[in-house]
């Protein structure tokens, strides 16, 4: 059985605004701290990650601007704005009372019902 | 959520000012992406042409996503309305290829134009009646209601008098009664006319100058002044054949000589639809009040009146009018009207923009503007047809091959 996991709908959203609030982040370096702080978890496929980019910086809640990666190359990087950090509050809020009550639902007993 | 909405705007604004850059820019990101993600995969021990062809596995369909990328900066719907110079060639082809095709379609919506055009101008007549001249919103009728008999009083040649000299908030104060008089050129044979008893100052009223010659002039009204006429461009064309001599000649109205002073330019049929003016000469003093023949009053509001302002300055003159005669005058009302609402210029109005529509141009004199906007519609109507045959083509060309198999599947 394979530790490996998909994402739900609507999830990849919350996780790159996680990514980009611990720091500016190019798009190959969201995809590495998804990796790293959901200890490997989380499958992205790769090119569905720059939609998402693109979706959330249309939203307003993430900018970019053009710097220079760790190997001297020209990359685009993104960090989150004020509206963004808000943003995450709300769904990091919602998606843990949803969780609670997944976890909640599935932990229930025939005693309990 | 107005920070979003802005951001929005301001993201799909720099998205179609700044179209191919942001294209370019995807582009270069996409080949940082793999250029890093194959410099991890030869650090971790693959061949360099190895780790980018397995960076570009993992990316997925590069083609796909930045369509995606499209759509999620909202540029999707912008490219759906996009057109080329392509669109245009392809379209036109098409035309030519299949002439048949073009003509029936091009019939077909000559006649949705011509349909659509008469019921479009019928109901802005109807709705919103309007007179092509000069401001002619502020050309306005001046009659008498009477109460009792729940009609206009067309016998007003005192009231007329009074109102030509008294009123300061309209100008230009005019009036008519129309005729018809038997026309008979030197030499020809008579037919019927629709003569106008009009008023010199008509004519700088509708601000249009004659075509060629004169107008008539406040001199021809003084009694016992040469009888003299002036015709209309359809009448010259058709009773005259167009004479380049048919100033000072001299026809005949109904057994009376009158000498042809000037001709009106096509389209001109101030007061209704008339096409022969001759001088109004009736004197008030050879008639008791409300007696004598019908006229019907046209004057222009002066300029920084309104038409209320008027009507309250003619009630105003219409109450010290009673005071003097009570018995005789308690039962009108004196009205200011546009002109163009009022009863029978609104029905001839109304009639004309029909005839041209459905008539052709032959009473382009009633309504010229009318042509104006029966092209200016016509136009647009074309305009619209023809996005209606690209957008589908244009939406065509633009299928991804790929989309169009998984769709066939």
């Amino acid at each position: 059985m394979t530790d490996h996991a998909g994402l739900l709908p609507g999830t990849l959203d919350l996780l790159i605004l996680k990514a980009v609030s611990l720091g500016k982040l190019h798009g190959y370096g969201v995809l590495l701290r998804i990796g790293q702080i959901s200890g490997g978890a989380l499958q992205i496929q790769q090119g569905a990650l720059y939609p998402a980019l693109y979706r959330l910086e249309h939203q307003g809640l993430i900018v970019s601007e053009w710097g220079t990666s760790e190997n001297n190359r020209r990359a685009k990087y993104y960090r989150l704005t004020p509206l963004g950090r808000r943003r995450l509050g709300e769904e990091t809020s919602s998606w843990n009372r949803l969780a609670k009550a997944i976890a909640r639902s599935l932990a229930a007993t025939p005693q309990e019902t | 959520m107005l920070a979003s909405v802005i951001a929005r705007m301001r993201s799909l604004w720099h998205g179609i000012r700044r179209r191919p850059e942001l294209e370019a820019e995807m582009s270069e990101e996409f080949r940082s992406h793999l250029e890093l993600r194959a410099a991890d995969l030869v650090h971790s021990g693959l061949s360099p042409a190895d780790a980018q062809r397995q960076a570009r596995l993992e990316f997925g369909a590069l083609e796909q996503y930045k369509d995606q990328g499209r759509e999620a900066r909202g540029l999707r719907r912008i490219d759906a309305v996009r057109f080329s110079w392509l669109d245009f060639k392809l379209g036109f082809r098409m035309l030519v290829r299949y002439p048949g095709l073009t003509l029936v379609g091009g019939l077909a919506i000559a006649f949705g134009i011509w349909v659509g055009a008469g019921v479009f101008e019928f109901i802005t007549q109807a709705v919103a009646p309007n007179i092509p001249l000069s401001q002619g919103d502020r050309i306005v009728t001046l009659q008498n209601w009477s109460a009792a008999e729940s009609r206009v009083e067309s016998r007003s040649l005192h009231d007329f008098a009074r109102w030509r000299s008294d009123l300061r908030f309209v100008e230009e104060v005019g009036a008519y009664r129309p005729l018809v008089r038997n026309l008979i050129p030197a030499g020809g044979t008579g037919a019927p006319v629709e003569v106008a008893e009009i008023s010199a100052v008509a004519f700088r009223l509708t601000r249009v100058p004659p075509f060629p010659g004169r107008t008539l002039i406040d001199a021809d009204e003084q009694v016992g002044a040469a009888p003299v006429v002036v015709i209309g461009y359809d009448v010259w064309q058709a009773r005259f054949a167009g004479d380049s001599n048919i100033v000072g000649r001299t026809v005949r109205l109904s057994g009376e000589a009158a000498t042809v002073v000037g001709v009106m330019p096509p389209g001109y049929a101030f007061p209704i639809a008339h096409s022969v003016w001759t001088p109004l000469r009736l004197n008030p003093l050879d008639y008791q009040l409300l007696e004598g023949p019908g006229i019907k009053v046209f004057a222009r509001l002066a300029p920084g009146f309104s038409i209320d302002q008027a009507q309250a300055e003619l009630t105003s003159l219409g109450q010290r009018l009673q005071h003097d005669l009570p018995l005789v005058r308690q039962h009108l009302r004196p009205q200011v009207k546009p002109y163009a609402k009022s009863s029978q210029v609104g029905l001839g109005v109304l009639a004309g923009a029909v005839l041209i529509v459905f008539l052709g141009g032959a009473t382009v004199r009633v309504s010229p503007m009318s042509l104006a906007i029966v092209a200016g519609y016509s136009v647009l109507m074309m305009a619209v047809c023809l996005l209606a045959c690209i957008v589908p083509t244009h939406r065509a060309l633009r299928v991804q091959p790929t989309d169009a198999l998984r769709s066939d599947g």
